[in-house]
């Protein structure tokens, strides 16, 4: 059986890529509140909103991370 | 916009100590209750009743007392019921309970052998002017189920009495004391709901409304069954709509200037004398309608109250306030929503002409936290209280009156099929 190793480097990674989704959800939040002529106070009331919305950004980017490895994987068994 | 409290008392008594003149003129008989917390256990201070009528809603009011028992210093000690079973269930009751009442076959009887002070009385429409008029009399302070009286005449004798006698007359109508209707009704008398254009009202039942007969006796069939004989009853009108009318009048702080509507027995044609669906509207001095329908053949809409405003509407029954203008949704739903229509919305092929004005889907806001309580103990402790008090706000009486003879009169005006007003003798 094969042991999986979770580094410290990869987890700081990973925390790096959720706190960029994080980022980005906000950004988004605050795009929306201008669009919507909606209240400022709204970044800091939909942080929950935005928390989920970075988790959902977080699981598309991982699996596209993931599918990325996959063919890049297979392309090189070709080889 | 939600009214959170610790407990009924505590709401009672912020809202008799911190409502607005004109809500507090609405409903008077909150001061009385702020101040009902005497629990003394002095034998001499025992508020002592009678239950006259122990059938199906005088036993649910025997219940409902019961929660007080241990709180509000009271004995029930006698029971009156010309029905045996209904009589042995409510002492059985009493008894588990640990009160040991004297059980009369006639109220008559009862009134001039048990020293009580007051007497809840549950007898079906009929029977409440002879047993009211008669206790007033005799000295005692009366709780009688709504709705009042079978006739004007009968309504109008009863109030009377209660004025010669200086003795309370409480009717009932719970949602008095009910903590939504309270938050509401202080909410609408200080305009909150702007100007009220309509209400709109109606209770839909699916089931034939009959119990069942010991040994399916025929004998028994007008006695147990009397809501559905106009000799006893107006059926939905009595029965349900006189709750209603009454929450109208509240929240309009008027009475209607006139009624009109229509009735039949459409469903359940099985030698009942009442309709079994019928429609009414009431007019208000100030112009507001008053749209009230009741059926007994469908379910889905059950009941409610509406009270529609230019500012907004407050539905009672489900305890929710819907502003006219509902809160902004916030600008990070409003744009993952556009992304979802854009990627899974339909694709119009042409603007329509005509956009359906359909109900709103905002489902507004509760008016308040925590609505598991009982209104009708709850005014069962407020009759408690008044026997206490010695006497009770005359406002509550002549919501009563005023539901029961308007009740009474959306009769007539259905039978007759024409748009009635009150005759002069029946306006207080």
């Amino acid at each position: 059986m094969k042991n999986i190793v979770i580094t410290s480097k990869m987890i700081k990674k990973e925390l790096l890529i959720w706190t960029a989704m994080f980022v980005i959800a906000q950004i988004a939040n605050l795009y929306a509140i201008i669009k919507f002529d909606t209240s400022f106070s709204e970044l800091y009331s939909q942080l929950g909103y935005v928390f989920a919305l970075s988790i959902v950004l977080y699981v598309l980017l991982l699996l596209i991370r993931y599918f990325y490895g996959l063919s890049k994987k297979l392309l090189q068994i070709r080889k | 916009m939600e009214a959170s409290y610790k407990n009924r008392r505590d709401f009672i008594k912020q809202l008799a100590l911190g409502g607005s003149a004109a809500f507090l003129a609405a409903s008077p008989w909150l001061k009385v209750l702020a101040q009902n917390d005497s629990n003394s256990k002095a034998a001499s201070d025992r508020v002592r009743l009678a239950i006259i009528g122990t059938g199906s809603r005088g036993n649910e009011l025997l219940r409902n007392i019961m929660n007080y028992k241990d709180e509000q210093n009271f004995e029930i000690t006698a029971l009156c019921d010309n029905y045996e079973p209904h009589l042995e269930y409510g002492l059985n009751y009493c008894h588990e309970n640990g009160m040991k009442p004297n059980t009369y076959n006639n109220y008559k009887t009862l009134i001039e052998k048990e020293q009580i002070d007051g007497v809840i009385i549950a007898t079906p429409l009929h029977q409440h002017t002879h047993i009211t008029v008669d206790c007033l009399q005799q000295g005692l302070h009366v709780f009688c189920e709504k709705s009042m009286a079978r006739t004007l005449d009968d309504i109008r004798l009863m109030y009377d009495t209660h004025l010669l006698s200086g003795k309370i007359l409480q009717i009932g109508h719970q949602r008095l004391f009910n903590p939504v209707y309270l938050e509401g009704m202080q909410r609408i008398h200080n305009g909150q709901l702007g100007t009220i254009g309509q209400i709109r009202a109606y209770w839909h039942r699916n089931n034939n409304w009959r119990r069942d007969l010991p040994n399916n006796d025929q004998r028994f069939e007008r006695q147990i069954n009397w809501r559905l004989y106009k000799e006893y009853s107006a059926g939905l009108l009595t029965e349900l709509m006189s709750h209603q009318i009454q929450v109208a009048n509240w929240a309009l702080q008027q009475t209607p200037v006139s009624v009109m509507g229509t009735g039949s027995i459409r469903f359940w044609n099985d030698g009942r004398e009442v309709n079994d669906n019928i429609a009414v509207i009431f007019s208000y001095p100030d112009g507001t309608q008053c749209i009230y329908d009741s059926m007994t053949s469908n379910k889905k809409y059950g009941l409610e109250e509406q009270i529609m405003g230019h500012l907004g509407t407050i539905e009672f029954e489900v305890n929710r306030q819907y502003s006219e203008e509902p809160p902004v949704t916030p600008g990070i739903q409003q744009l993952i929503n556009d992304i979802e229509h854009g990627i899974f919305g339909k694709l119009p092929i042409g603007n329509s002409s005509w956009v359906p004005e359909t109900a709103s889907k905002y489902n507004g806001e509760p008016i308040i936290t925590d609505d598991k309580f009982s209104d009708t103990a709850m005014q069962l402790e407020a009759f408690i209280g008044f026997i206490r008090n010695g006497k009770a706000p005359d406002k509550i009486t002549k919501e009563g009156y005023n539901a029961s003879v308007w009740t009474i009169l959306a009769e007539e005006a259905i039978e007759k099929g024409e748009k009635l007003t009150l005759p002069d003798q029946y306006k207080i």
